[in-house]
């Protein structure tokens, strides 16, 4: 069966004199797997999924999408992705900004009527008349998981879903991936609550610095008696440069007690 | 088409959402109502003509400034929130081209112009029928003209946008549209033989061809004629020392002509296919 995404040398800078963000990373997504793409702050993880989305170009390499270019709108058709910090029209209210996404999905006026009140059913936004810019972060991201379901995707791609929800909103982001996979949706999902990728994705693939460290199903890469954490933490580590993990010398500096001079 | 439609739906509703418009707009026909009726109730014995050359004036100053200023607020908002706030990147990742996306952006920020531009069409003729009337045709293609003149500026701050922050933008076009409305006077005075020198009327005849022509009607020669006429004045012909004789109302302004009208089509397709070709090459 062709993969769902096949990322091939993917290579990626965004201006001429940066360093590469993405540094010759391949993989493949296969149908109805669960992928968890891990690194720390400017690994490259959300470039590589923006480039999977066709929001960004990569400098070179190849990445196809459903069989297609992710230029290419028909290949966006069948992809859900709820971004890192979720926006929206502000002055529109979440079921507009549903109805709205719907439209862009060509779903016909009825089945978008359904899927919007459902969406807005499982997000707790139902009922819910403020326009977006009064929302929250987490209802923001509430809606950024509904609008990314909407168009029931093959591909879902999930950027830091968690960030701003509460354990049970955490909870229901599971429970989402779960259903999603047991349906055959393939779900990319990109975070750092490792102890999340543990528990819902099968394979994992740990970046630093634009480059794949290590990629693997979850049983293999996590030995008996140990967790992802501590796995990543080592192999982050060990790929780092040499560096005082201790805290900053000011901290440690003598201060004056309060109300001496 | 129907995402562009989708996306030009949502973008007028939220434009008729955001108060800064309707705000401009409501000082704009106060203003316009304002003049209609002042010369009714301020004290002095008007004629007619004379009530209609204060009001032409009036509006000469008022309509031109409400318009433009819709234009910047629309310009500013249309496509800059959604590429500010990062609500285009749940937009881009859906099954829509960028082309369909910028379309529908322009058909709601065009449409919403227009419709400014004719309730400000409207209001002026209202007020122009309620003070004599008789100048209803210069009236509507001195509107026409300006919403012609404010697509181009609306169009321009949306391509900077696409790059910049909108107040900045906003700024530049300003200085823009000043610096082009000075090269259009520095135009007529070529064409007049005020400046002479070889050199300058070069200089002055590329930068002309650079700039949008600002399209305008035949309003400031009616103004003048009308003045004329209350005071029944007649011009006649102005000669000069070496025997060159002109009507100094042909000095005034007069409608944009065809050139001027192409020259301004042209404008409003390259400034359009610059906006395409900005979003469809916008990374985000």
């Amino acid at each position: 069966m062709a993969p769902v995404v096949a990322v091939e040398d993917l290579r990626k800078r965004y201006r001429a004199r940066d360093p590469y963000v993405v540094d010759s990373v391949s993989f493949s997504l296969e149908p109805g797997e669960a992928f968890g793409l891990l690194g720390p702050n400017g690994a490259g993880k959300s470039s590589i999924v923006k480039i999977i989305a066709g929001l960004t170009r990569p400098s070179s390499g190849r990445v196809t999408l459903l069989g297609g270019s992710p230029q290419d709108p028909a290949a966006r058709a069948a992809l859900g992705f709820a971004a890192e910090e979720p926006d929206f029209p502000k002055y529109l209210c979440a079921d507009e900004v549903l109805d709205y996404f719907g439209r862009l999905l060509g779903l016909p006026a009825s089945e978008r009527r359904r899927r919007v009140s459902e969406a807005l059913e499982w997000s707790t936004l139902a009922g819910e008349r403020r326009q977006v810019r009064h929302f929250s972060k987490g209802m923001k991201q509430r809606l950024g998981l509904a609008q990314a379901i909407l168009g029931r995707p093959k591909l879902l791609i999930l950027d830091e879903p968690t960030a701003d929800l509460d354990p049970l909103g955490r909870r229901d982001v599971r429970d989402l991936i779960s259903g999603l996979k047991a349906q055959g949706t393939t779900v990319l999902l990109n975070s750092h609550l490792l102890s999340e990728v543990e528990r819902v994705c099968d394979r994992v693939s740990i970046m630093a610095r634009g480059k794949i460290l290590k990629e693997g199903p979850v049983q293999e890469l996590v030995p008996e008696g140990r967790t992802l954490e501590e796995v990543f933490v080592q192999l982050f580590d060990a790929s780092a440069q040499a560096r005082d993990a201790g805290l900053p010398a000011f901290i440690a500096e003598n201060q004056p007690r309060p109300g001496s001079i | 088409m129907p995402q562009a439609l989708a996306v030009a739906k949502y973008t007028l509703l939220e434009l008729t959402r955001r108060r800064l418009v309707f705000v401009i707009v409501a000082i704009g026909v106060a203003l316009v109502a304002g003049l209609g009726i002042a010369p009714h109730v301020l004290p002095g014995d008007h004629t007619d003509q004379d009530r209609v050359i204060a009001l032409l004036t009036g509006l000469q100053g008022v309509v031109p400034t409400a318009m433009t200023l819709c234009a910047f607020a629309v310009g500013m908002t249309v496509m800059n929130h959604d590429l500010d706030s990062g609500a285009v990147v749940s937009i881009f990742a859906k099954p829509i081209s960028r082309a369909s996306y910028t379309g529908g952006k322009l058909i709601a920020a065009t449409g919403l112009l227009l419709l400014i531009s004719a309730i400000f069409t409207s209001g002026s003729l209202i007020v122009v029928a309620a003070n004599g009337g008789s100048v209803y045709g210069v009236v509507f293609w001195t509107c026409a003209a300006l919403a012609a003149n404010i697509v181009l500026l609306m169009l321009l701050v949306m391509i900077l946008t696409v790059y910049i922050n909108n107040v900045v933008a906003a700024a530049l076009v300003l200085v823009f549209n000043y610096l082009a409305a000075q090269t259009q006077s520095l135009h007529a005075m070529v064409q007049h033989n005020v400046i002479t020198d070889a050199i300058a009327r070069t200089l002055v005849n590329i930068a002309y061809w650079g700039v949008p022509h600002e399209l305008i009607s035949n309003l400031q020669r009616q103004i003048m004629q009308m003045q004329l006429d209350t005071r029944e004045l007649v011009v006649g012909a102005t000669c000069d020392g070496h025997g060159s004789c002109y009507n100094p109302l042909d000095r005034v302004p007069g409608a944009s002509g065809a050139v001027d009208i192409i020259f301004w089509a042209g404008y409003l397709v390259a400034l359009g296919l610059v906006l395409f070709w900005a979003v469809r090459r916008k990374q985000v």
